[in-house]
């Protein structure tokens, strides 16, 4: 399994252990990521809002140098999934659109024709890698603990642009929590907004969400967050304890990257997975 | 002959002078075909009068009977029973979310009529009171909003809507919506004022969680989520506003064609209305990331291809200007 392995901003910035993290289970697992080290940032959701052609534009371009490579894209961030699959999806149906991306990006001396596919982690180690597979790597150092999963906005929303999970009922993040042998918490918030995206621009309601969905998790039981986007990570975690003062309540629910469950059910240890970066430590397993 | 399958309908019951609710369980022999709508149907006219519900149509046009079902705003006349049983296993119904309920499945929609009013969704002359300034609906004018017309104001947008959940002083997406729809009328002539009054403020299109719930569960294929969009590029092009929300999303693009990524540490500093409460609310914040060693250099060091994607800058806003 090889992929062009697209990090995105916010593990080369502000969530440096999920980059260190995919990087040592990609190693554990044999998955060789070839890492676009020139591409762009996707713009997130407020670009592809704000001017959909300069969105389409540039990931236009990062299709395109994946496509150069002969590869699928790799992404471990649930907006950059969002945005670079709804972006793969309108160039790759519309030739007007895909023409005028292709006129916009010709000085890099790149075209896109549009074979190109975008996958989360989360998705290629279910569909690509297997789970059957994975389950013979990890060794359930996991069993006993109850994991929360919290799948964030952009990886389900919209679904006719991502096509993988359900949007309302989505398994896959349940599916690799129970490989891990860890138990599955059910609750109703694992598919609503994190608050992450109005953080910088309206606090209060963003606590509100990030508030509303930890305690959701924790009265249902769950020792532990997790989630494939280090944007609901941020929210989650670094914002957990503004969160707690925003609710009146104590929180104090670690939340881990995907990459660091997995990590973790492989038998590395917590620090090598940077899980001490966090915010909200989490007690030994 | 087999015996129909029975299915479970776990129903939401309110009485008006109350404030707690109960679920009442039902079973409804499966009928080929059969609509949520039509079981609630049957429900009422075989097993329990006092079931209230709203509904007119049958045909998903008036909008009447959306509702919660299987924790989903959906119409309950375009849900299929069978599609709820097979992803369920039964069939539970709620009224519409983040509504007050009047009784059972019937919810209060004046708090959503306010705010679809608020965006005056109506033509109008311009300003001065001169008529005939406006241009006249062309096919290329009704482009514009193509699809975002098909709105049947049934309120699913809202019950689905993260912002709004979170606190409703949000103006929401349906009515968003319908501001896009008249803003970009060609026959109206109030245009972006419509903006300035009622979605340039803090609760506005820049409170919008971009969770993408409206568009994904909107029975019309409306797409509010895009209509929001489109509002925030116009606001920005204005220039006349200047929020949070469009100094964060300018701080992005602005990014992006300088580097080629995002400068996280300094992105906060950008957005926040600087003064000292604010600065000194961030200082905790920052000192624990740099603790953890989680904010990077500010100083960031460009892309090596960053001539090729400032090229792309200049292509697109040359395009635009030729518009």
């Amino acid at each position: 399994m090889r992929y062009a392995f697209y990090p995105g901003c916010s593990a080369l910035g502000t969530s440096p252990e999920l980059y260190k993290s995919t990087i040592k289970v990609a190693k554990a697992l044999d998955i060789q990521l070839d890492e676009m080290t020139d591409a762009s940032c996707c713009g997130t959701s407020a670009l592809k809002n704000l001017d959909p052609s300069l969105a389409d534009a540039i990931n236009t371009r990062t299709l395109a140098m994946a496509e150069q490579k002969g590869l699928d894209i790799l992404t471990i961030c649930g907006t950059c999934q969002g945005v670079l699959a709804h972006v793969n999806k309108r160039v790759s149906n519309d030739t007007e659109h895909l023409l005028n991306a292709n006129r916009a990006i010709a000085d890099s001396g790149l075209q896109y024709s549009g074979t190109v596919k975008v996958k989360h982690l989360l998705w290629a180690l279910i569909a690509d890698y297997g789970v059957d597979k994975l389950k013979e790597k990890l060794h359930h150092q996991l069993r006993g603990i109850k994991i929360a999963p919290f799948y964030g906005c952009h990886i389900l929303r919209l679904s006719a642009d991502l096509g993988f999970d359900d949007p309302e009922n989505p398994t896959s993040l349940e599916t690799l929590i129970e490989a891990t042998g860890a138990d599955v918490v059910r609750y109703k918030s694992r598919i609503k907004c994190c608050g992450f995206p109005v953080v910088l621009t309206d606090e209060p309601a963003a606590l509100t969400m990030t508030s509303a969905a930890l305690l959701d998790a924790k009265n249902n039981g769950a020792d532990l967050v997790v989630t494939p986007c280090p944007l609901c990570h941020i929210n989650l975690d670094s914002y957990q304890r503004q969160a707690e003062k925003h609710a009146g309540q104590e929180i104090n629910l670690p939340v881990l990257h995907l990459s660091q469950m997995i990590g973790l059910a492989l038998g590395m240890g917590a620090k090598e997975l940077g899980i001490h970066q966090h915010f909200v430590p989490m007690p030994s397993i | 002959m087999t015996e129909p399958s029975k299915i479970t309908f776990r129903v939401f019951r309110k009485e008006p002078d109350s404030d707690s609710h109960r679920i009442d369980t039902y079973e409804v022999d499966m009928v080929e075909g059969m609509s949520v709508l039509d079981a609630l149907t049957l429900i009422k006219d075989w097993q329990d009068t006092s079931l209230s519900y709203r509904s007119s149509c049958r045909s998903a046009i008036c909008g009447s009977c959306a509702m919660t079902i299987n924790g989903h705003a959906k119409l309950a006349c375009r849900t299929q029973v069978k599609d709820e049983v097979a992803k369920w296993g039964e069939v539970r119904v709620e009224p519409l979310g983040n509504f007050p309920v009047l009784k059972d499945l019937v919810f209060d929609l004046n708090p959503y009529w306010k705010q679809v009013n608020s965006v005056t969704p109506w033509l109008e002359d311009r300003p001065d009171g001169k008529e005939g300034e406006s241009a006249p609906l062309t096919e290329k004018g009704m482009e514009q909003f193509k699809g975002v017309e098909d709105c049947i104001l049934c309120g699913a947008c809202y019950g689905q809507c993260t912002a709004y959940e979170a606190d409703n002083r949000f103006i929401g997406p349906a009515a968003l919506a319908k501001g896009y729809r008249f803003t970009v009328d060609p026959r109206d002539g109030k245009g972006l004022e419509r903006l300035m009054e009622g979605l340039q403020d803090e609760k506005g299109i820049w409170s919008c969680a971009r969770c993408y719930f409206c568009s994904q569960v909107c029975p019309k294929d409306v797409q509010p989520a895009k209509a929001i969009g489109r509002l925030q590029e116009m606001a920005s092009k204005e220039g006349t506003v200047n929020t949070e929300g469009t100094r964060y999303a300018k701080a992005i693009k602005n990014d992006i064609e300088k580097i080629g990524r995002i400068n996280e540490t300094t992105l906060p500093l950008r957005v926040a209305k600087i003064n000292p409460d604010t600065i000194i609310s961030m200082v905790p914040m920052g000192i624990t990331l740099l603790l953890k060693r989680k904010l990077p250099s500010p100083l960031m060091r460009s892309l090596k291809g960053i001539a090729d994607v400032k090229s792309i800058f200049r292509r697109i806003r040359e395009r635009g200007e030729e518009k």
